[in-house]
C-alpha cells in the first residue's frame, strides 16, 4: 500500500510551497470518497491532486501536515495500511505493520476550496506527446520574475493546432502538436513554466489522453489524465510576438550527431564556467571546432564531425543553453542553422517541423 | 609518539595538555617552537591616525586638536577615524558622534573626503616600491613591501628602510603624517609589529623576541582574532596569545576551527606566510546610507535606493564586473532591529536599473510602521562582464538599458556625477557620498573615481 500511497503524496507535495503565509498550506487534504483517497495539495496559484484506490468503510476528510505525512510513508513497509480518523480531535491513526502512529491534523473545512472546471473550452492531446512537448519548452521560460509573462509558456489553439512557445529573452523554443479532439476554440493563454513542470510527476501512467480545460472566466487551466488534475492559475499580459524573432533564412547549415555534440559542448564548457559559459562555434576541415577559455583556469578545443553548407562562421553561445535544446531534441542527428555571427542560430531535428529552438549569439571578439 | 606529536611544518610540538605546565617553561625555544628562523624581511607600514592626520595635514586649524572623522557629520554617525588627540581621550573608531561629544563637547567632526585619502595611499605606494617591486597595498591606510633580495635590504636593513620610508612619507605627503612600521617574516607577522606602537612605532618581532611580544598581548590584539573568535577559542581553553602558540590542532579543533584553519593559525603565530592578501577578491559591490532623518516614506526611500543602485552599478561597471545576487539591508531608527533579504537573479546584471528594480522588490517586504535609519544595497554573486549575449528581440544592438548607461557613464566620467541623473532624481540633494569601505579598497579591480 505505501508504494502509491507515497509517489501519490510525493505527487501532490510538489504543490506545497516552502515559504507559505498561510499554515493550512502545508497540509496535505486528504479525502475518503466513494471512488477512493483523494489528496489534493495546493499554493494557490498550482493545485495538484491525485486519486489513490483505497477500500472505504467511512467517508470523510481532513488536513494533514503535508511533510510529515510523506516522510512518514515513504519510510514504512510495503503492507497495508489503515487510516482513520478521530473527528472530534482531528487525530488521523495510522495503522501499518508494527507502527501505531497518530498525526495532529487541522479540519478539511480550513483548506481553501479548489477551482472546479465547470466551465471552458476544452481538449484532448495524447498525454506522452503534451509531456514531451512541456520538456522541450519549459526549460527556455525566463525565472526572472520581473518580467512575469516571460516566466510562462505561452498555449495557443487553433482547432486542433495547439503551439506551446518559451523564451527567456535570449533563446526560444516552439513546440507544434495536434489535438486528437477539440472545441473549435481559438485561445492563447499563458501557463506558468512551474506548473507545467509538474505535469510529468503528476500526471504520468494516468492513462493515454490529456484534457485540458480552459476557464478564461476563473483565469485557471487545468490538465487532467486518468484520476489526476493539475490546475494553475493563468499568467495575464501580452506574450512577445515570438515568430518574427524565427529566422527564415540562414546562410550556414550544420547537421551533427546529437550525441556526439552533447558530448562535446559539455567537455568543452567546463572551461567556460567562469567566462559566462561562452564556447565558440567555428566552421572548417569539414566539421565544427568548439572551444572555450577562462583565463585563470584554461581552456579547452575539440573537433566534431559535421556536415556543413554554406558560408564558414564563427559564432559564440551560451553552452546552457545550446545544451538544453539538445538534451530535449529526441533525434539522432541534429540541425544547426546560422545566419551570421550576430543573428539568432536555429536548433532542430533534421527536417522536421515541428520543433525549433531559437539562440542569441554572444557578441565575443573571435 | 604519534599520538602527542605533530610533525607538520612547524615543528614538533608536545600535544598532551598534561604537558603544557611543564612545557610552559622549557617551549620558549625557538627552535622546539618551531619559529620562523629566517631574518625578517617584511615591512607592513600603516599609517597612524591616517583620515585624521590627512585632514590635519591640509587644515592647519585642525592640528592639535581632537578632530573626529565621521561618516556623516551627524550626531547619530558613526565615526571611521579620529586624530591622535581624540584617541588620547578616549574616542574612538566605531563610536557615535554623539558619544564623542559625551566625552569632549568642543570636538570637530568632517566627514571623509575619499579622493584625499586615496592619494595619500598611492603616495605611500609609490615611496614602498623605490625599495623593492614586491609591494602590496592591504587597505587605504596600510600597506606592506618585501624587501627580499634588494639592494636595500643589504644596504640599509629592514630597519633602515622603515626609516627611510617614514622620513619620505613626512617629505612628501606632509608632517603630520606619521606611520608604525612593523617588520617580521611574513605580512601577519609585521602587522603585528606594527601594531605594537600606533606613534610612530618601528617594531620588529622575530623568533628571538615572539614569545616574549605575545606575553604581552591579549588575544583580540592578533589581527584576525575578534571578540567571536576569542569566545570560541576560550572554549578550548586558549585564554592568551601563547596558550594560542602552544595549542595542538586537536585543541584549536575544539574550539570549532577547521583543520586547515588551525593549521593555518599554527603556522601563521610562528611567523610563516600562510595566504597572502592577494587571494582576497571583491565578492561584492555595496553601498549603505545613514539617513539624517529616519523616515517610514516609501518616496523617500525609493528615491534614496534609486541613487545607492545608481552609484553600485557605477562602480561595478568600472570594475568590469556584473553580479546576480541582489541584497537590501535596512536598520530601524529609533526602533531597534534590521531587515535584510536577498535575491538570487537567473543572469548577471550590472545597471543601475536592473539592480533598483530587484532591490524595490525586496524593500517591499521591510516592516512598513517602523522608520528606516540606514538603507543599503549590494550586488554579489560577482562575474567578469564582457559576456555580450544578445536579446531575441532587441537584436544584435546591446539592449536599451546597456547603451543608456554606457552613454551616462562617459558623460559621468567627462562632467562629473551629477551630470547626469534619472528624472526622479533631479534637483535633489547628493546624499550619498563617495565612501572608503574596510579592508581591501585599492583592489585593482577597480578604476579610482576621481582617475
Amino acid at each position: 500500500m505505501p508504494g502509491p500511497l507515497g509517489q501519490a503524496l510525493q505527487a501532490v507535495s510538489r504543490a506545497i510551497s516552502a515559504r507559505t503565509t498561510l499554515p493550512i498550506l502545508n497540509n496535505i487534504l486528504v479525502s475518503a470518497t466513494d471512488q477512493g483517497l483523494v489528496l489534493t495539495a495546493t499554493n494557490l496559484e498550482i493545485g495538484i491532486r491525485k486519486l489513490v484506490p483505497a477500500e472505504i468503510s467511512e467517508e470523510g476528510s481532513t488536513t494533514v501536515p503535508a511533510r510529515l505525512l510523506t516522510d512518514f510513508v515513504s519510510t514504512l513497509p510495503d503492507q497495508e495500511l489503515s487510516l482513520d480518523l478521530d473527528a472530534s480531535t482531528q487525530t488521523l491513526g495510522l495503522r501499518c505493520a508494527r507502527f501505531d502512529t497518530h498525526i495532529k491534523c487541522i479540519e478539511a473545512e480550513e483548506f481553501p476550496p479548489s477551482p472546479r472546471p465547470d466551465e471552458g473550452d476544452r481538449l484532448e492531446v495524447p498525454l506522452e506527446e503534451m509531456l514531451r512537448a512541456v520538456e522541450q519548452t519549459q526549460m527556455a521560460a525566463s525565472t526572472d520574475e520581473a518580467r512575469p509573462v516571460l516566466t510562462g509558456v505561452l498555449f495557443q489553439i487553433q482547432g486542433a493546432n495547439l503551439t506551446l512557445a518559451a523564451t527567456d529573452g535570449h533563446r526560444l523554443a516552439v513546440r507544434k502538436l495536434t489535438a486528437s479532439r477539440a472545441d473549435d476554440i481559438e485561445a492563447s493563454l499563458i501557463v506558468p513554466a512551474r506548473a507545467l513542470g509538474e505535469l510529468g510527476r503528476a500526471l504520468k501512467g494516468e492513462g493515454s489522453q490529456l484534457e485540458i480545460i480552459i476557464s478564461k472566466a476563473r483565469n485557471q487551466v487545468f490538465f487532467r489524465a486518468g484520476s489526476a488534475e493539475v490546475n494553475s492559475r493563468l499568467i495575464d499580459g501580452n506574450y512577445p510576438n515570438y515568430s518574427q524573432v524565427v529566422p527564415t533564412k540562414s546562410s550556414t547549415v550544420v547537421s551533427a550527431s546529437t550525441t556526439d555534440m552533447i558530448q562535446t559542448v559539455r567537455a568543452v564548457s567546463l572551461f567556460a564556467k567562469d567566462s559566462a559559459n561562452v564556447i565558440r562555434i567555428k566552421t572548417g576541415n569539414g566539421g565544427l571546432v568548439l572551444s572555450a577559455t577562462t583565463n585563470e583556469v584554461g581552456d579547452s578545443q575539440a573537433e566534431l564531425d559535421a556536415g556543413l553548407e554554406g558560408t564558414d562562421i564563427q559564432i559564440a553561445f551560451n553552452a546552457r543553453y545550446v545544451l538544453d535544446a539538445l538534451n530535449v531534441l529526441e533525434a539522432d542527428k541534429v540541425e544547426l542553422l546560422f545566419n551570421g555571427p550576430l543573428s539568432p542560430g536555429l536548433i532542430r531535428p533534421p527536417g522536421e517541423e515541428d520543433y525549433v529552438y531559437v539562440i542569441m549569439p554572444v557578441r565575443v571578439a573571435m | 609518539m604519534g599520538l602527542f606529536f605533530d610533525t607538520g611544518g612547524y615543528g614538533g610540538v608536545p600535544q598532551a595538555p598534561w604537558l603544557c605546565e611543564h612545557l610552559l617553561a622549557v617551549a620558549s625555544d625557538p627552535i622546539e617552537l618551531g619559529l620562523n628562523l629566517a631574518d625578517p624581511t617584511t615591512l607592513v607600514v600603516d599609517l597612524n591616525c591616517a583620515f585624521a592626520s590627512i585632514e590635519q595635514q591640509h587644515d592647519p586649524a585642525m592640528r592639535g586638536r581632537p578632530l573626529a572623522i565621521a561618516a556623516y557629520a551627524t550626531d547619530a554617525a558613526t565615526i571611521v577615524s579620529s586624530s591622535r588627540e581624540a584617541r588620547d581621550l578616549g574616542i574612538k573608531t566605531g563610536m557615535r558622534v554623539f558619544e564623542a561629544k559625551a566625552i569632549f563637547p568642543d570636538i570637530v567632526v568632517r566627514e571623509p573626503d575619499p579622493p584625499r585619502y586615496r592619494a595619500v595611499s598611492d603616495q605611500l605606494l609609490e615611496i614602498l616600491t623605490r625599495h623593492s617591486p614586491d609591494v602590496l597595498r592591504m587597505s587605504i591606510d596600510e600597506a606592506s613591501v618585501n624587501l627580499k633580495g634588494t639592494p636595500d635590504l643589504a644596504r640599509l636593513g629592514p630597519e633602515g628602510v622603515g626609516l627611510a620610508v617614514k622620513q619620505a612619507i613626512q617629505r612628501e605627503a606632509g608632517e603630520c603624517i606619521t606611520c608604525s612600521v612593523g617588520i617580521s617574516t611574513s605580512i601577519w607577522m609585521a602587522k603585528q609589529a606594527s601594531n605594537l606602537n600606533k606613534r610612530d612605532g618601528l617594531e620588529r618581532i622575530d623568533h628571538r623576541n615572539l614569545v616574549q611580544v605575545f606575553g604581552r598581548l591579549a588575544l583580540t590584539d592578533l589581527s584576525g582574532i575578534a571578540e567571536a573568535t576569542a569566545r570560541r577559542l576560550l572554549r578550548a581553553g586558549i585564554r592568551t596569545p601563547l596558550e594560542f602558540l602552544y595549542a595542538s590542532p586537536e585543541t584549536l579543533r575544539l574550539s570549532g576551527m577547521h583543520a586547515d584553519v588551525a593549521k593555518g593559525w599554527l603556522r601563521r603565530l610562528r611567523g610563516f606566510e600562510v595566504d597572502s592578501f592577494e587571494g582576497v577578491a571583491r565578492k561584492s559591490y555595496s553601498h549603505s546610507h545613514v539617513l539624517a532623518r529616519a523616515t517610514t516614506s516609501d518616496g523617500e526611500l525609493e528615491e534614496l535606493l534609486m541613487r545607492l543602485c545608481e552609484m553600485v552599478g557605477r562602480r561595478l561597471r568600472a570594475g568590469n564586473r556584473r553580479g546576480r545576487v541582489v541584497s537590501v539591508s535596512v536598520v530601524y531608527r529609533p526602533d531597534v532591529g534590521r531587515f535584510s533579504r536577498q535575491l538570487s537573479l537567473p543572469g548577471p546584471i550590472d545597471t543601475g536599473e536592473e539592480i533598483y528594480q530587484a532591490a524595490l522588490r525586496l524593500l517591499a517586504a521591510r516592516d512598513h510602521r517602523r522608520a528606516v535609519g540606514t538603507l543599503g544595497v549590494a550586488l554579489a554573486g560577482l562575474t567578469a562582464a564582457g559576456a555580450g549575449q544578445l536579446d531575441l528581440f532587441s537584436g544584435a544592438s546591446p539592449a536599451r538599458r546597456e547603451r543608456l548607461e554606457t552613454a551616462m557613464d562617459k558623460i559621468r566620467d567627462r562632467f562629473g556625477e551629477d551630470a547626469v541623473q534619472p528624472a526622479r532624481l533631479l534637483g535633489r540633494a547628493r546624499v550619498v557620498r563617495d565612501r572608503i569601505a574596510f579592508g581591501n579598497t585599492g583592489h585593482p579591480d577597480e578604476r579610482k573615481p576621481e582617475a
